[in-house]
């Protein structure tokens, strides 16, 4: 028998396993024999399960290896004693216990609901099978400038079919355009939000039909889809809604052809209906003649697997040469760019984009913020354990003479801090449940902290408490395990080990982070209310803005105008596209003899009325207001602004009578006026120009009188409902103003936030320090005030050395909080300066913290007689 | 004499030992006991008596030379020491014995 058969492989590791390994080779031995000879005169089968038996009978209590179950049970109650010494420690000392597991637990709060947001905001769009593939492309059109940015996320409509057919890594594109709409069943209206696109949409985009066929939805105009939200509100049900009929515009009879889930939040595209894009009349006109260059569609495209978007952007200068020549009096140069769906939602710098945008920089600076908030909690906890490890120098000492090893005190309070992080996430678990709706209301984000929905929040949370728990316990657990077990024992530790200078250090920082918190905030919120009183150069309050739902309702704007005039509430009222919180719309006019290529001055425009500068209380620097007698107005003449002006070359009184050429044609310039911020005050004023219009309108804007605001608006609305049929939506122009600024308005409640927060932990830690400071030194203030010092003395005594940290946190943080904050301040156009003053306010308020903090104690320690400190020994 | 009685697998398994005189290990001595007694024995009830008994002293083993079959490990060469046989033959005494003892009589039904 030279080669010898093997039984099952487990079996025979199992019987290494056990066997005594004095014993183990002539055993397995005889069990090789025993089994070659039952398989030679068995089945393999058989010989496999005598091969079993056997070795099962071989567990015999003389046979086995020696386990060691004594070595276990030695390290067991070893473990048992360091956990009941930490919960012990933990009890007898319930205040540092408090500060301790609450300060880490207030840090670890605000970490995990930072990463919370953070996990949202960048969870964007990932939803979709095909997220990786799916492009948007987009232009540039440099010269074009609209409030800082030469980007547009408009394309042409025949974008997406003409990219199918001449590439073929372009798998599927397609074309769509969001649209508020009226849509009506059975005399109800809604006013919603929804995409007018393609046939290849579905294919794009593979969304989940819950009735209906995506291969067929949108291929027959007048067809539409509807969220199932919108397919209860308008029925009730989603069963049999498909083959239904709704009404659009209050005319079009338009074929529900399928029912699909609500968009998720983050989603860039949110809708309510998706509606075929061949009843769409632009587009058809677009599509029929393939017109390029009429930007007002957004083109998406899935790229096929292992195509280089790169390689495609390459290719698309070729592309617009083909389909998109501009002869050359075209002032802008276009070029297109591709980007994937993902990188959409924090993509800031686009013009007229789709969807809600993040802020890229909002996720660094709260990272930057969640990382800070950590380290202190950290730091605090470093520092308290520092501070109560002297009384737990004995301890040590008698455990090193019992002959622990350094390792293994490392190892006790090491775990113990983890021990003790755990604790602080169970509170910081509890604590996010309820503050979550807070912040996520703040952050405007529907955030949820959900197991279920981030299945790596358990792994995640386990990992940050060993890592908190390891950071935060490796000073004292590495210090503490080196001390000589016979000075500890002797009680020669305790004035002047080295923990002292590393804990002034931890306070130096704990406090230069908070002081610069402090200062940014109050720079955040001086700047904020800096914007909210600033003179706009507009009367912005009382003003109401209807939004102009029905396009044909300027027919009937001067029979409005003229009822609302006869109510004493209404002061005056006017017609608008674009509101003059935030004008968008753009274009490029010059001078009569000059060539538009070489002397353009891109200018912003907007569509008003005779009544508009009434309205908003503007002021006329020179010429004369729109009229409506004069009939050329409405065709030929502009108002301008002084910066125009200037632009321009002219002086306001100069400017009036003169010609300037606006898409070939020529306008005379009939008023001035005075200069107002049209943007948000980021950007600087730009020129303007004021076009009177009356027969397109987006809004109906009444200034009214303050009181009563709520039956002049009732008015408002039941009059402009005998005009037409659609919704009454209305807003308030200072509202749309606060709007702008909404970003700032939570950067500076974030801010606020965070440094109470920071402020908080940070007294912890200097309360504890200070309870330390104040116990260490009892026998001290005892004979101060036996020799007769008062109060103040004790006091100055025991914050002397805590003031001076702050002073020089306070030292360190100035330098990095200005230069971070007029940073910050840099981006807007009008800003306030940072003045020495809020320096001060926040290095005063630190300071004041401190002294109430550590003064607590101090006159606890005051307050005591001072017999009983000396006797105590 | 000691304290300590043989039990009856194990004076078996010291016989078997005996009569296989240094050919025994613990497959022969399974064949052995089946063959001539008719007996299976599981490898392990025989170890654990083979290891019982040497810790008493009744056996002692040695390693032999490794062999390329049973997949290269060496057998193990049980062997009676003088200890163990005379407890074997002061067993063998006693049920002499004790047949002895038996009146006569008593085989007649």
């Amino acid at each position: 028998m030279e080669d010898y058969p093997t039984p099952p492989r487990w079996l025979l590791r199992f019987f290494r396993w056990f066997c005594h390994p004095d014993l183990q080779e002539d055993i397995e031995g005889d069990l090789l024999e025993m089994y070659a000879y039952q398989l030679a005169a068995k089945s393999k089968w058989v010989a496999n399960r005598i091969f079993f038996f056997e070795v099962i009978s071989l567990i015999k209590p003389n046979l086995l290896r020696k386990f060691k179950f004594n070595h276990h049970i030695t390290h067991y109650s070893m473990y048992k004693n360091y956990f009941k010494v930490a919960w012990r420690n933990l009890f007898r000392q319930k205040l540092y216990a408090l500060l301790n597991v609450g300060g880490l637990a207030i840090g670890l709060s605000g970490f995990i609901m930072i990463v919370l947001y953070i996990q949202y905001e960048l969870s964007y769009d990932r939803f979709y099978s095909n997220s990786d593939q799916i492009y948007r492309v987009y232009q540039r059109q440099e010269g074009n400038s609209i409030r800082g940015s030469d980007f547009f996320a408009y394309t042409s409509a025949p974008v997406a079919t003409t990219l199918m057919r001449e590439y073929p890594e372009v798998g599927q594109a397609t074309c769509i355009q969001a649209q508020k709409s009226l849509l009506s069943y059975q005399k109800q209206h809604f006013w919603k939000e929804g995409l007018w696109a393609d046939k290849q949409f579905f294919n794009v985009f593979p969304l989940s039909f819950i009735q209906g066929n995506p291969a067929e939805a949108l291929n027959q105009p007048k067809s539409i889809v509807l969220t199932q939200a919108l397919a209860l509100k308008l029925f009730g049900r989603t069963q049999n809604v498909v083959g239904q009929t709704i009404t659009y515009r209050d005319k079009y009879r338009y074929n529900i052809t399928g029912i699909i889930a609500n968009p998720p939040s983050n989603s860039t595209l949110q809708y309510q209906f998706i509606a075929s894009i061949y009843s769409h009349q632009g587009y058809k006109r677009a599509m029929k003649k393939e017109i390029w260059g009429n930007n007002d569609f957004y083109t998406f495209a899935v790229l096929k697997k292992g195509s280089n978007p790169d390689a495609l952007a390459q290719k698309f200068p070729s592309l617009l040469a083909k389909y998109q020549p501009r002869d050359a009096s075209f002032p802008f140069k276009e070029s297109f760019y591709i980007q994937p769906l993902t990188d959409m939602h924090l993509e800031t710098g686009v013009n007229s984009d789709i969807g809600k945008k993040g802020s890229p920089r909002y996720i660094y600076l709260f990272s930057a913020i969640a990382g800070l908030v950590l380290l202190l909690a950290c730091v605090n906890y470093m520092n308290l354990a520092i501070a109560r490890s002297i009384r737990r120098v004995n301890e040590i000492g008698l455990r090193k003479t019992f002959g622990a090893v350094r390792k293994q005190l490392i190892g006790q309070f090491l775990s113990e801090a983890v021990l003790i992080a755990f604790l602080a996430l169970l509170i910081a678990v509890v604590l996010t449940d309820v503050l979550l709706p807070r912040f996520s209301h703040l952050m405007d984000s529907p955030l949820s902290f959900n197991v279920t929905h981030t299945p790596w929040l358990i792994p995640a949370l386990a990992i940050l408490v060993l890592l908190v728990g390891c950071l935060s316990g490796s000073y004292p657990a590495f210090f503490l395990s080196s001390l000589d077990p016979v000075k500890a024992l002797k009680g020669q530790l305790g004035r002047k080990f080295s923990g002292r200078k590393l804990q002034g250090w931890l306070i130096v920082l704990q406090n230069t982070t908070s002081i610069i918190l402090i200062i940014s905030s109050l720079v955040v919120y001086f700047q904020f209310r800096f914007i909210q009183n600033k003179e706009l150069g507009y009367n912005k309050d009382q003003v109401v803005s209807i939004s102009v739902l029905d396009r044909n309702l300027h027919k009937r704007v001067s029979a409005i105008k003229n009822e609302w005039s006869g109510n004493p509430a209404v002061l005056h009222t006017t017609t608008s596209v674009g509101l003059p919180v935030d004008i968008r719309n753009s274009t490029v006019v010059h001078h009569l003899n000059k060539s538009l290529k070489k002397d353009g001055i891109a200018t912003y425009r907007t569509y008003v009325d005779d009544d508009y500068l009434k309205v908003f209380g503007l002021k006329l620097v020179a010429g004369r207001n729109f009229s409506s007698q004069m009939a050329t107005d409405a065709t030929q003449a502009r108002i301008i602004n002084e910066n125009m002006a200037k632009a321009l070359g002219w002086t306001p009184q100069e400017a009036i009578g003169k010609t300037i050429v606006d898409y070939n044609e020529k306008k005379t310039i009939i008023g001035v006026v005075k200069d107002f911020h049209m943007h948000s005050l980021r950007k600087k004023i730009a020129p303007l120009m004021l076009i009177m219009r009356d027969n397109y309108l987006e809004y109906l804007l009444v200034r009214v009188r303050p009181e009563n605001m709520g039956s002049t608006i009732a008015y408002l609305e039941s009059s402009l409902k005998k005009h037409t049929s659609y919704p009454f939506e209305y807003t308030f122009i200072d509202q749309k103003y606060d709007q702008l600024y909404k970003s700032d308005q939570r950067l500076s409640q974030m801010f606020g936030f965070f440094t109470l927060l920071s402020i908080f932990i940070a007294s912890l830690g200097l309360f504890g320090l200070a309870a330390f400071a104040t116990e260490r030194r009892t026998k001290e203030i005892g004979i101060r005030k036996v020799l007769g010092a008062s109060a103040r003395n004790i006091v100055t005594v025991m914050s002397q050395d805590f003031l001076k940290m702050i002073l020089i946190g306070f030292v360190v943080a100035i330098p990095i909080a200005w230069y971070a904050m007029d940073h910050w301040l840099r981006e807007f156009a009008y800003r306030i300066e940072i003045k020495w003053w809020m320096f001060g306010l926040a290095g005063i308020l630190a300071f004041l913290v401190a002294i109430i903090t550590i003064s607590y104690q101090s006159f606890r320690a005051i307050l005591t007689n001072p017999v009983k400190a000396l006797r105590n020994e | 004499m000691s304290k300590h009685h043989l039990g009856e697998f194990e004076e078996i398994v010291m016989l078997t030992v005996a009569i296989l005189h240094g050919k025994a290990y613990g497959v022969a001595i399974i064949e052995e006991i089946k063959e001539r007694l008719e007996r299976n024995v599981s490898i392990g009830s025989l170890q654990t008596v083979l290891k019982r008994l040497e810790d008493k002293g009744y056996l002692e083993s040695e390693l032999g030379e490794a062999t390329k079959a049973r997949g290269g490990k060496r057998k193990r060469y049980f062997k009676v020491t003088n200890l163990g046989m005379g407890k074997l033959k002061e067993a063998k005494e006693q049920r002499q014995n004790l047949w002895q003892a038996i009146p006569t009589i008593a085989f007649q039904n």
